[in-house]
């Protein structure tokens, strides 16, 4: 059977055959992140700016997490393959891995200006930063094998043999890494006061070894104890989606799509429907994330603040989200493609129904409180600019994304 | 036996897809599995694959398990569509396949010739048509000399010299101990050639035909199956 080292040789040379800008992206990414600190050095306060980008990019890190252990886009072929546990735990983890990468050198070249001013000063918040480096690394794979192994032993289990709605075990799927990542989160911004030397609920060098120690220990301890479920895992898993798209086939739209219904073709508005089900199960963070920009954004519409930094962090790391969504939106389950085309489903009609999912996603979390927090900002023009730029960007994403032959 | 599934049922919410069905398959045995859209063939063989998780019922391949690796090394499931690696050539996929089932790279490369699909061995399977991927499907599921191989109207959308490839290719399966189940609508080259045919109905096996029976069918003429096919099963569009 496969060793570790030959499916992850397999993986590399799938890797290097298939199209990514990733790298170019991170180091585009890191060096927007320290021009933008480096204005603020002058103009607004360029930790925070640079504590912010970092918790978004942790959660950005940390959700990709599921795609790389059960939500594979190969999970049917791997699912029926002699692979044995550790080996797919050791993919997952290798994915994780380099997504942590890209975030820690994002975070590096983010930070450049802040240690060619005050390097002494900075240490804090690089210590943070590769706490949460490796809470991405360790802890979003842990979370994740251990929310398939809660699915795999016991809930798809009372589910597969009873007659139970098809959407609680899979909730856990998506919903216990969700939660790792918010406590994550939380802990930082209580110990974010400390960073400057200040007073904060808890001392920075406290959480920074506590998520640093959980990061690389719970990564140990999955694959000790949990990697052995993964093929039943990659199995569960599969069998629950096809449970749950033969449900969506039968449920009512939404209300939500019956609005746009009016605006699309019928093939496309069904495929909306469809596609938006299967994101709210699989990517529910999709909607917390969305939430979260929302109230963040509600909030600076009521007090608008001097500095547009949040601002900026908000809407631009919503747009690198809407755009994250859109290829996911791609990425269906082998049954939907096969389901599509039995309903001769066209390229013209996925692009249009995905256009309207992302737009829909965009306007209600981000668009609107947007456009009422960049009018009432001190600098609107600059705000709505931004706003337009990454807009754009969103709604454009699902035309840019090619079908694959 | 080489298989056996004992009382297996499949639930998709609250539809059976596949209802309390028992049969085994014997070694040497090509099997047709007939029966309209939404009958259960695809989830029947996707579970026999070890794919999906059964709500009750028991699949055994050699006396093991499904789930084992064991077992999983022994069968080759060709799905619809089928799962390839995009960025992998032709002969990369079927030989990461192979070795996944504990065989060698090279087999990959017999069983590409013995489907005629040399001349695409160094092909990205994203560029593939889609009777090519059917074939490609096909040739992932020979490779590593599999002793149960499953196949979802694989047969469809082929030429007939691609069709007279695989059926040689099954044949040549079935001479060496294999047992081949293939859900098909095509009736024709594969009806002459099969030892036994199951008609599957609204998730039920409703019909088993095979030796004598499957004999005296044949004998009322070419198109008894077809026959057979529309008077145990009624017109009610897809189910």
């Amino acid at each position: 059977m496969l060793s570790s080292r030959e499916f992850q040789r397999w993986e590399r040379q799938a890797a290097a055959r298939t199209p990514s800008h990733a790298w170019l992206w991170t180091v585009a990414v890191a060096a927007a992140l320290a021009g933008w600190v480096y204005h603020g050095i002058d103009h607004g306060d360029p930790t925070t700016r640079w504590l912010v980008v970092a918790v978004a990019g942790f959660a950005l890190a940390f959700l990709r997490a599921p795609t790389h252990f059960f939500w594979r886009s190969d999970a049917t072929l791997l699912a029926r393959l002699p692979i044995a546990g550790h080996v797919l735990f050791d993919s997952g983890l290798r994915r994780s891995l380099l997504d942590a990468s890209r975030y820690a050198l994002v975070l590096i070249g983010g930070a450049a200006p802040l240690l060619a001013t005050d390097a002494h000063a900075t240490l804090p918040y690089l210590a943070i930063g590769a706490a949460l480096v490796a809470m991405a690394a360790g802890a979003g794979p842990a979370a994740c094998v251990g929310a398939g192994t809660l699915v795999t032993q016991d809930r798809a289990r009372q589910l597969l043999a009873g007659s139970a709605p098809a959407t609680a075990p899979t909730a856990v799927l998506g919903g216990l890494p969700g939660f790792v990542a918010a406590i994550a989160i939380v802990l930082v911004i209580g110990c974010a006061g400390s960073l400057d030397g200040g007073s904060a609920e808890l001392p920075w060098p406290l959480v920074a070894a506590a998520l640093a120690t959980v990061g690389v220990g719970s990564a140990l301890v999955a694959r000790q104890a949990w990697a052995v479920h993964m093929p039943a895992m990659l199995r569960d898993v599969t069998t629950l989606d096809r449970q749950q798209l033969a449900t969506l086939q039968i449920l009512p739209a939404a209300p939500l799509h019956r609005l746009l219904a009016p605006a699309m073709s019928p093939a496309a508005a069904r495929l909306l429907d469809v596609r938006s089900r299967l994101m709210s199960r699989r990517y529910p963070m999709a909607s917390v994330a969305g939430a979260l920009a929302f109230v963040i954004l509600l909030v600076l519409a009521i007090w608008p603040r001097v500095d547009l930094s949040l601002f900026v962090t908000t809407v631009v790391s919503s747009a690198v989200y809407a755009v994250m969504l859109a290829r996911r939106l791609r990425q269906a389950p082998t049954a939907v493609p096969r389901l599509e085309r039995a309903l001769g489903i066209t390229e013209d009609v996925q692009r249009s129904a995905h256009t309207a999912w992302v737009q829909t996603w965009w306007w209600l979390f981000v668009g609107v409180p947007g456009g009422i927090a960049a009018a009432r900002a001190n600098q609107p023009a600059i705000a709505v600019g931004i706003l337009a730029v990454a807009t754009l960007l969103a709604i454009m994403a699902p035309r840019r994304q090619s079908q694959p032959a | 036996m080489i298989a056996q599934v004992n009382q297996l049922s499949v639930r998709y919410g609250r539809r059976n897809a596949v209802d309390d069905i028992s049969f085994e398959l014997r070694a040497g045995e090509l099997v047709l599995l007939l029966g309209p859209n939404g009958a259960g063939k695809s989830t029947t063989l996707s579970a026999m694959s070890g794919a999906i998780t059964p709500t009750a019922g028991t699949i055994t391949i050699a006396g093991q398990p499904v789930v084992t690796d064991a077992a999983k090394a022994k069968v080759g499931f060709a799905d619809q569509p089928p799962a390839l690696y995009e960025f992998f050539t032709v002969e990369e996929h079927v030989g990461f396949v192979a070795q996944a089932r504990g065989g060698d790279r090279a087999e990959a490369t017999a069983v590409l010739t013995q489907l005629g699909l040399q001349a695409i061995a160094a092909r990205p399977c994203r560029e593939l048509s889609f009777g090519m991927r059917q074939r490609v499907g096909l040739a992932a599921a020979l490779v590593a000399n599999t002793s149960v191989i499953l196949l979802d109207e694989t047969l469809n959308g082929l030429d007939p010299h691609a069709t007279r490839h695989a059926l040689a290719a099954l044949t040549a399966a079935t001479a060496r101990g294999a047992a081949v189940l293939m859900s098909t609508h095509l009736l024709g080259s594969a009806e002459r050639r099969c030892d036994r045919v199951m008609l599957m109905n609204k998730g039920k096996l409703i019909e088993d035909l095979h030796g004598d029976a499957l004999a005296a069918l044949a004998q009322r003429g070419p198109t008894a199956l077809e026959d057979l096919y529309v008077e145990r099963i009624a017109d009610e569009g897809p189910t």
